[in-house]
C-alpha cells in the first residue's frame, strides 16, 4: 500500500521533463496530425542530429562547447523548417508527407556518413535513439520549460492563424494569409522544440508524446480544445505511471512510457469502438474474439522457444568449443556432474594438451582440486610448458596430488630449467615429495650466489631438521657432507633429518 | 651513342625500380583491427611487417562499421589480427568481404592476439542467458601490460610460422619489446640486478601477488621503479568507470574500482540502478570518475554534480590522442590523468 503512494525524490526531475514535454507535443501533435505530417518530427530530429555531428566533425567537442553544437543543431533545424515550409504543394500532387520521409532518410544517412569520420561513432546514433532522459539535471528542465512557455505564448497569440492553416490551408489563403511564412513559422518553432526535446528524452519518446494522446484524443472527441485536454490529462497520467512503474520495476524510463503510452491507445480505441457500435452485443463479441486471437499467438510465439540443453552434454559440448574461454569456463564447471566423473575425465585429461595456455592451466586446477593420480603421467610433460605460468600450476598440483612417482622428472627438469626462480621451485616441489636427490641440486644453486642463491637457502632451510641460522652456508654444507648418507624424510613435517 | 646512353639509363632506372619494387613486396602486410594491436605488432615485426589497423581508435571498439575500404585493406593481407573474446566482432564481416582465403579462421594468416591471455569475469554459467556484451569474459585485456607480454609473444610466434626465415629477428624483436615493457614496469635498475630471465620472474610474482613481499624480503623494494612504482600514486584509490574498461590496469596497478555507470551496455539503466551509483559513491567516497573517450558524458556529469566527484575523459586505444600514440605511452597517460584527478 505505501508502494502505490510513494514518489522517489530522485525521479521528480524526470517526471517533471515528461510533463513539459507533454505539454508541448500533445499540442504541436494536434497540428500535425492535422496536417498529415506524421515523421516531420523524426525528420527534424535527425536534422538536429546531423547538425551536431556536423558540428563534431568541425572540431566542436561533446561536453565541451555545448552552446556551439546547440546552435549548430539549431541553424539545422531551422534550415529544414524553411525546406519542409517550401515544399508543401496546392493540391498535393507530392504527398507532404512522401518530401518529408525523403528528408528523414538523407538526414540520417549523412549523419551515419559524418559519423564514420567522427570519434563519436555509432554510439551518437543510439543516444539520438534512446535519449538520455534518466540523467537529466534540474537546470535543464527548467530552462526548456521556459523556452517552452515562450513558444506556447507565441502559438496562443497567433492561434487563430496557426489553426487556419493546419487546419484548413486553402481557406486560409482564400483570406490573405501568407501560408508560407506561418507555415515557415510554424516549423521553425516546431524544429526549435524538437532539438530540445530530443536532447532530452530521444527520438522516439518525443514521436510518441507527439503523435499517441494526439490519436488518442482524437478517437474521443472532435472540439481542438477537447482533445488538447484530453491528451493533456492522459499524457501528464501516462507519464507519472510510466516514471514510477520503471522505478519500481527496474525497467528502462522512456521504452516503458512508449509501451504504456500505446496500451492507453488501445483503451481509447476500444471505447470508440464501443461506442460507436450499432450493436453493443456483437462489438462485445467481435473484442472477445480479438482478444482470443492475440492471445493465442502468444502462446504460439512462448510454444517455440528454443529447448535448454542437458546442461552435461552443454557442458561436454563446451569443452570442445571454438573458443578458449569457453572451455574454460566448461573445464570449472565438470566438478558439479560428479556422478558422471568417469565420463569425463578422460575429456578433462585431452584438455591437457590444449592449444592455449589458460585452458591447460583450468585443466591442471581441476585435476588437482580432484585429487585424482591417474592422469598424472600427462601432467610431467607440462613441466616443459612454454609458459610458465603453466609450469608453475603444474608444480602445484604435484604439491597436492603427493604422488612421489613424479620425483625423478623432477630432478632432470630442474637441472635443466634457465629460470632460477624456477629451478628453485622445481627443486622445492621434490624435496617437499621427499626425494634427497634435490638437496646437492639446491646446495649448487647457493653456491652460485646472487640474489636467488639466498632464495635457494632459505627454502632448503624450510625442509632441514636442524635448524640453520640466516646466511649460514658453511654450516648446512658441512652438515650435508656429515650426513649425506643417512638422511631420512619425514613426510608429517616435511623436513629431512639425520637417522 | 647517345642512343646507347639513354637505354642504359632506362634499363637501370627500371631495375632500381623493380628491386625496390621487389624488397617492398618483401614486406609482411599485417591487418589489426585495433591500434595497439598495431602498435606491438610493428614492435615485433620491425622492418619486415607493414601494419595497418582498421579501427579509429578515437571509436569504441565494440562497435566499429565496416567500411570497403577495410575490406580492401584485408583483401590483400597476409595476415590478419583480432583482439577477439567479443570485442571486434566487426572484424568478421570485414573477413567475410575480404574474399582472402589465407586470413580466415583456422587458418595461420589469422590469429585471435588474446590465446593465452587469463581471461577475468569468464561467465560463470554455460547457459544461452548470457545474453551479455562480454560472453567470453572481459576483453579489455590490453590494459595490463603484463597480458601484452603474452600477446607480444603470440604474435611473434605466428610471424616466425609464416616467414620462418625471420624466426631469429622476430625473437629478437620480441625479447627487446618486452624487456622494453618490463623496464617500463619495473624500472631498468632492478631488472638489471635480477638479471637473467627477469621479466619472467618479475611477471610471475605480480601474477601471484607476491612482488612486494618478495622484493622486501630480500631488500629490493627500494629499487623497483617504473609504472609499479608510479601507480602507488592511484593504488587503493576507489574510482568508477563508465563501462568496465578498466578491470585489468585496476589490478594491475591497484586502483580500487568501485562499480560502473551502465547497468548493460547499451540499455539505459533502470531509475534505482542509477540511484544506487549516486549512494555508492556518497558511501565510498568516490573522488573520479573514469569515461572513456567515446561514451556520452550525460551519465557522469548527473553523477558528478550529485556527488561532487570529477569526471575523468580517457583514451583506451594507442594512437587515439596525442599523448597515447605508444603502448607505453598510453599506460603512463592513464596512470597520470588518474592521479592527476585524485590529487
Amino acid at each position: 500500500m505505501e508502494q502505490i503512494f510513494y514518489f522517489p525524490e530522485t525521479m521528480i526531475w524526470p517526471l517533471l521533463a515528461c510533463l513539459v514535454l507533454t505539454g508541448i507535443h500533445v499540442y504541436l501533435g494536434v497540428h500535425v496530425i492535422a496536417r498529415k505530417v506524421i515523421f516531420v518530427d523524426l525528420a527534424l530530429a535527425q536534422i538536429a542530429a546531423l547538425g551536431t555531428v556536423t558540428g563534431v566533425l568541425l572540431g566542436y567537442e561533446v561536453g565541451k562547447d555545448i552552446n556551439q553544437l546547440y546552435l549548430y543543431s539549431l541553424a539545422f533545424t531551422f534550415f529544414g523548417a524553411f525546406v519542409f515550409s517550401m515544399t508543401r504543394m496546392r493540391g498535393e500532387k507530392v504527398p507532404h508527407e512522401a518530401i518529408i520521409g525523403i528528408v528523414y532518410a538523407v538526414a540520417f544517412a549523412t549523419t551515419i556518413l559524418v559519423l564514420a569520420r567522427s570519434p563519436l561513432g555509432p554510439l551518437e546514433l543510439d543516444r539520438i535513439i534512446k535519449g538520455e532522459l534518466l540523467w537529466v539535471r534540474s537546470n535543464l528542465v527548467i530552462k526548456t520549460a521556459v523556452l517552452y512557455s515562450v513558444v506556447g505564448a507565441f502559438h496562443y497569440i497567433f492561434r487563430k492563424r496557426f489553426i487556419a492553416i493546419s487546419v484548413h490551408p486553402e481557406k486560409a489563403e482564400q483570406d490573405g494569409i501568407n501560408v508560407r511564412l506561418w507555415d515557415f513559422l510554424f516549423y521553425m518553432s516546431f524544429g526549435f522544440v524538437i532539438t530540445s526535446s530530443v536532447a532530452i528524452a530521444g527520438v522516439f519518446l518525443v514521436f510518441s508524446y507527439l503523435v499517441i494522446p494526439a490519436v488518442g484524443a482524437m478517437l474521443l472527441a472532435e472540439k481542438i480544445s477537447t482533445r488538447l485536454i484530453i491528451g493533456w490529462v492522459g499524457g501528464a497520467i501516462i507519464s507519472f505511471i510510466g516514471v514510477k512503474l520503471s522505478w519500481h520495476t527496474g525497467l528502462p524510463t522512456s521504452p516503458l512510457i512508449v509501451c504504456l503510452l500505446a496500451v492507453t491507445l488501445v483503451v481509447a480505441a476500444v471505447i470508440r469502438y464501443l461506442r460507436v457500435a450499432p450493436n453493443w452485443r456483437r462489438a462485445v463479441l467481435n473484442l472477445l474474439a480479438s482478444a482470443v486471437v492475440f492471445g493465442l499467438f502468444c502462446a504460439g510465439v512462448l510454444f517455440f522457444a528454443k529447448r535448454e540443453e542437458d546442461p552435461y552434454e552443454h557442458t561436454v559440448h563446451m569443452l570442445e568449443s571454438k573458443l578458449a574461454t569457453d572451455r574454460t569456463v566448461a573445464i570449472g564447471k565438470l566438478g558439479s556432474f560428479p556422478d558422471r566423473k568417469n565420463e569425463w575425465l578422460p575429456l578433462l585429461v585431452k584438455r591437457l594438451s590444449d592449444d592455449d595456455a589458460e585452458v591447460r592451466k583450468a585443466a591442471i586446477v581441476e585435476i588437482a582440486d580432484l585429487k585424482d593420480r591417474t592422469a598424472t603421467p600427462q601432467l610431467i610433460p607440462l613441466l616443459h610448458d612454454p609458459s610458465s605460468d603453466v609450469r608453475d600450476k603444474v608444480l602445484k598440483a604435484f604439491r597436492v596430488l603427493g604422488d612421489t612417482s613424479v620425483v625423478t622428472s623432477l630432478i632432470t627438469s630442474g637441472n635443466q630449467e634457465e629460470d632460477p626462480e624456477m629451478k628453485i621451485e622445481i627443486l622445492e616441489t621434490a624435496l617437499e615429495l621427499g626425494d634427497a636427490r634435490a638437496i646437492p641440486a639446491f646446495i649448487e644453486t647457493i653456491n652460485a650466489g646472487g640474489l636467488f642463491g639466498g632464495d635457494a637457502f632459505d627454502q632448503l632451510q624450510r625442509h632441514l631438521d636442524p635448524k640453520f641460522k640466516s646466511g649460514d652456508v658453511a654450516g648446512l654444507k658441512k652438515w650435508w657432507q656429515e650426513n649425506r648418507n643417512r638422511i631420512e624424510f619425514d613426510p608429517q613435517t616435511k623436513r629431512f633429518g639425520a637417522r | 651513342m647517345r642512343k646507347l646512353f639513354l637505354l642504359i639509363v632506362t634499363v637501370s632506372f627500371c631495375l632500381i625500380g623493380l628491386s625496390q619494387g621487389l624488397l617492398a613486396q618483401k614486406k609482411m602486410k599485417v591487418v589489426t583491427t585495433l591500434g595497439y594491436l598495431k602498435y606491438v605488432t610493428e614492435q615485433v615485426g620491425g622492418d619486415r611487417v607493414n601494419v595497418t589497423a582498421l579501427a579509429n581508435p578515437k571509436q569504441d571498439p565494440h562497435y566499429v562499421t565496416p567500411t570497403p575500404r577495410m575490406n580492401e585493406v584485408a583483401n590483400g593481407a597476409d595476415f590478419f589480427i583480432e583482439n577477439g573474446l567479443s570485442l571486434d566482432l566487426w572484424a568478421k564481416n570485414v573477413l567475410d568481404a575480404s574474399g582472402n582465403p589465407r586470413i580466415q579462421p583456422g587458418n595461420p594468416g589469422h590469429l585471435v592476439a588474446t590465446i593465452n591471455v587469463p581471461v577475468k569475469e569468464l561467465p560463470t554459467e554455460i547457459s544461452r542467458a548470457w545474453g551479455d556484451i562480454h560472453p567470453q569474459g572481459n576483453p579489455h585485456v590490453w590494459l595490463d601490460p603484463l597480458n601484452v607480454r603474452i600477446i607480444a609473444e603470440n604474435i611473434a610466434n605466428r610471424l616466425k610460422q609464416l616467414d620462418p626465415s625471420n624466426s631469429d629477428y622476430y625473437q629478437k624483436q620480441l625479447d627487446d619489446f618486452r624487456y622494453r615493457i618490463d623496464v617500463a614496469l619495473y624500472g631498468e635498475e632492478l631488472m638489471k640486478i635480477i638479471g637473467k630471465k627477469a621479466g619472467d620472474i618479475l611477471t610471475r610474482k605480480t601474477r601471484n601477488d607476491e612482488l612486494l613481499e618478495w622484493l622486501k624480503s630480500r631488500k629490493l623494494d627500494n629499487k623497483l621503479g617504473g609504472w609499479m612504482k608510479t601507480s602507488a600514486r592511484i593504488a587503493g584509490q576507489k574510482v568508477l568507470s563508465y563501462h568496465k574498461t578498466y578491470i585489468y590496469f585496476a589490478d594491475r596497478f591497484g586502483l580500487n574500482i568501485v562499480g560502473e555507470l551502465e547497468e548493460k551496455p547499451g540499455i539505459p539503466p533502470p531509475p534505482q540502478y542509477r540511484d544506487a551509483v549516486v549512494e555508492l559513491i556518497k558511501r565510498e567516497g568516490v573522488k573520479v570518475i573514469l569515461n572513456d573517450n567515446f561514451y556520452s558524458r550525460d551519465a557522469a556529469d548527473y553523477v558528478a554534480s550529485k556527488t561532487g566527484a570529477k569526471v575523468v575523459i580517457t583514451y583506451v586505444d594507442v594512437g587515439a590522442s596525442e599523448d597515447t600514440q605508444t603502448y607505453e605511452n598510453l599506460i603512463t597517460f592513464l596512470l597520470d590523468q588518474i592521479a592527476a584527478a585524485l590529487a
